[in-house]
């Protein structure tokens, strides 16, 4: 089976690089895009298995930028990050088919496994 | 601003709009506590990583070191739940008519007067009997009455006390009762009066009939809810 490709997208650049490098020390393959532009690039240029989507970008809502994804690679999975109380936008987010959703802050164990239970691939949850 | 005299407000001068505005405040920068508590539990996972990857025996302070992050874990937990419920607190405003979950609001309050019940050295006790308390309530009004009958109760309460707030849901209705142990009695006066009157006749305004009395070290308050 091939390692998991996920693509991470949150404007929190410390939060988003230090979760990517944990993935990584779990031989998965994690790529990070700090706005909705470059995470449509990077999907369109190097598709991932799962693109886990912070929904509050600035510009380009993550929503959008889910409904994007969704048109031009059906096949790329979407894991939503919320930071709100409410459950409002992951509703709406599952709608627009997000495969998922989780709220911030994470717990890697858990985003792991919804990793691996949106698509075949390869992941280690432990060292 | 508006300078008008509000009946439970007094001669405060906030209105619906100001009140607004500091909500949606507040519940942005619950958001973004979140981001800053997701970025502490992230670096310290970090940390906790390249320990556990450190060979066995070449680090002789790993065990100190991984109790020290299972406790920034901790903390973050809390501050999480802290930011949840003060998040849902500021969005309380958002709904004139809703149907609440008192039960879900009775943890919110007593998580978030929890350091102002501490400073006093007393305890906060929910007790839930029954299954549902789910009332149609004005959401903000209802945790502005509760959160008054609460303060109520502390009023004149000794160190090492408690207050119970008792939820009690049933076919025959929904009650919540808050009871304090070890008072002394509340503040007298014409104004601690006119803001009881007020909040009574919000309490009836919103459906809910308020019962109050104290004796022999208690001081309770019984809020019943129409269906």
């Amino acid at each position: 089976m091939e390692p998991c490709k996920v693509l991470l997208v949150d404007d929190e650049e410390e939060f988003v690089s230090t979760l990517a490098e944990r993935l990584r020390l779990r031989d998965i393959v994690a790529e990070v895009a700090l706005n909705g532009e470059q995470a449509l690039k990077a999907v369109e240029e190097r598709p991932p298995h799962v693109v886990v989507l912070d929904v509050l970008l600035p510009g380009m809502g993550g929503l959008e930028v889910l409904r994007r994804i969704r048109d031009s690679h059906p096949q790329v999975q979407v894991i939503l990050l919320t930071g709100r109380g409410s459950d409002e936008e992951a509703r709406k987010g599952m709608a627009l088919g997000a495969v998922d959703y989780l709220v911030k802050p994470v717990h890697l164990e858990e985003l792991i496994a919804k990793i691996r239970k949106a698509s075949p691939c390869q992941a280690r949850e432990t060292l | 601003m508006s300078s008008e005299r509000d009946p439970v407000m007094g001669e405060e001068r906030v209105g619906e709009d100001q009140l607004r505005f500091m909500a949606e405040i507040t519940a942005s920068v619950t958001h973004e506590m979140r981001n800053v508590l997701a970025t502490i539990r992230e670096s310290a996972g970090l940390v906790g990583d390249l320990v556990e990857m450190v060979p066995e025996g070449s680090f002789p302070k790993k065990e100190r070191v991984q109790r020290a992050l299972k406790s920034i874990d901790e903390q973050v937990e809390r501050g999480v739940e802290l930011a949840g419920k003060l998040n849902r607190f500021a969005h309380s405003i958002d709904e004139r008519w809703a149907q609440v979950n008192l039960e879900e609001v009775v943890e919110e309050i007593c998580l978030l007067l929890s350091r102002k019940a501490r400073n006093r050295r007393v305890n906060l006790v929910p007790v839930y009997v029954g299954q549902g308390g789910w009332v149609k309530a004005d959401p903000f009004y209802l945790r502005f009455i509760i959160c008054y009958c609460l303060d109520y109760c502390l009023e004149g309460m000794e160190a090492g006390g408690s207050v119970e707030i008792r939820l009690q849901a049933s076919e025959k209705g929904t009650t919540l009762k808050i009871s304090s142990t070890r008072s002394s009695g509340g503040v007298e006066g014409p104004q601690a009066q006119r803001r009881e009157l007020a909040v009574e006749s919000l309490a009836s305004s919103c459906g809910i009939e308020v019962l109050r009395g104290e004796g022999q070290g208690e001081r309770w308050v019984e809020l019943s809810f129409k269906d």
